[in-house]
């Protein structure tokens, strides 16, 4: 039966990954917002060629899983990077961490969610608020800063959070291209001690542990932007 | 970097058959997934008793854990307890497991916007159809869900997008589905040309989301549920 010292055992086992995991989702979210706001900008002003680009990844991202996309990104990246440096002169073989290749991958496969996200937190700001703001004679910077940020930020941050939660799940699917995180580390503990569902009871503990906390802190912040 | 395009449609030829049985758990999983989701729904939306505080422990651990979580463990857990009920499990299929999960975590995952979308229909709607005599299910069919479709339906098309993307990780318990015949072949053919096979699977997962896509698209403004747009 299910050995509880087993459960505790690989629990802590599990805990000293809990840092690298909250840490790459950050950076990842971080990376995801800052391209998708690129994506989103493209988008919103029409620029040519870049737009019919930007079409096709978020068709990309749609219709593809994210383990199919981290493989491809993990099979194709290096040879790719290889050829561009090819191209400019340089030599010798190139070789990518898994690491590298999970936060590059993940990001834009991220990027695509943070662009719809922002573009909608963007638009629901109401048209007068930008005549407002030229009225009182903000420049169209000032306005943004002062006026259309602050109000577009709070119907993009509870979208942020829960992104960010998904990312930690996604990143469940990191041990495919070799990297340790939350799920990867339970699957060396049961190779260690042969007990596998004690070592996925863990790991599914700590997932909900570590996302109701989140979530809870993250209705709490909520609450508070909900006053402005 | 070249890409072997031969290679690849041999590839397709060999994954190709694995497609209707992929079809099938999605057609099977999204169905019933949606019909426990309507229950949880219920369940919240009634506020029943003891059974309530049930659907939010089960609703939080299944939006809080990773799809591959819940396959493994099922997989390996379900047989344990049914043993301990006296319920031999050992002939299953693994369809059965995969199937088991999937369904689980959609009845979760869509029951948490059912549920808005039921609230969205304006009170005084229910109040109407009462005092015309309807009866409750009369009420729900023809006052309630016509005005709860439109709400929910672009979330119903976004699930099962989902839900499709989600059967890529039904592998890790051995299932020969799309993916699963995908790692078979790299591990048949000792890892040549692995990048090949992971296009042409992801071509197939692309065209499938497509098709489902297109389809809840088309049969929403062909059954008046969405307004053309």
């Amino acid at each position: 039966m299910i050995k509880a010292a087993v459960i505790w055992e690989d629990i802590r086992a599990i805990l000293t990954v809990v840092p690298f995991t909250l840490g790459t989702a950050f950076f990842i979210l971080c990376a995801a917002i800052l391209l998708g706001l690129l994506i989103a900008v493209i988008r919103l002003n029409n620029v040519p060629v870049a737009k019919q680009l930007a079409h096709v990844f978020i068709h990309y991202t749609r219709g593809i899983p994210l383990i199919i996309h981290l493989y491809l990104a993990y099979y194709a990246l290096p040879p790719l990077l290889q050829s561009a440096l090819g191209l400019l002169g340089v030599s010798g073989t190139v070789t990518v961490s898994p690491f590298a290749v999970l936060v590059v991958a993940y990001s834009l496969y991220a990027a695509v969610g943070q662009s719809e996200n922002l573009r909608g937190a963007f638009v629901s700001v109401e048209p007068g608020q930008w005549d407002a703001s030229y009225a009182v004679g903000f420049t169209g910077w000032q306005a943004m800063r002062r006026i259309i940020l602050p109000q577009a930020l709070v119907v993009a941050v509870p979208v942020f959070f829960n992104s960010y939660l998904t990312i930690i799940k996604g990143l469940s699917l990191a041990f495919t291209i070799g990297v340790t995180d939350i799920l990867a580390q339970a699957k060396l503990c049961s190779a260690a001690n042969y007990s596998y569902l004690e070592a996925y009871i863990s790991a599914a503990l700590v997932y909900w542990g570590l996302c109701g906390a989140l979530g809870f802190v993250f209705r709490k912040i909520e609450k508070v932007l909900t006053k402005w | 970097m070249t890409i072997d395009f031969g290679y690849c449609l041999k590839i397709l030829l060999r994954i190709g058959p694995t497609i209707p049985y992929t079809l099938f758990i999605i057609a099977v999983s999204g169905v019933l997934g949606i019909l426990l989701a309507m229950g949880v729904a219920a369940i919240r939306i009634k506020k029943w008793k003891i059974i309530y505080p049930l659907t939010n422990l089960y609703m939080s651990f299944f939006c809080s854990t990773p799809a591959i979580i819940h396959i493994f463990l099922i997989y390996y857990g379900l047989p344990l307890l049914l043993r301990q009920v006296g319920i031999n499990a050992d002939g299953w299929s693994k369809t059965l497991y995969a199937l088991l999960a999937l369904i689980l975590f959609n009845g979760a995952y869509m029951s948490e916007f059912l549920r808005p979308a039921y609230l969205s229909v304006d009170r005084g709607q229910h109040d109407a159809a009462d005092s015309i005599g309807m009866s409750g299910f009369a009420k729900f069919r023809r006052i309630i869900l016509p005005q709860l479709l439109p709400v929910a339906w672009p979330n119903i098309e976004n699930a099962t997008v989902e839900l499709v993307k989600d059967t890529s990780v039904l592998f890790v318990i051995g299932l020969v589905d799309i993916m699963g015949k995908a790692k078979l072949i790299i591990s048949n053919d000792y890892g040549v040309k692995k990048l090949e096979v992971y296009i042409v699977t992801a071509a197939v997962y692309w065209l499938i989301t497509f098709l489902v896509s297109r389809g809840f698209q088309l049969a929403g403004r062909k059954l008046g549920i969405t307004r053309h747009e």
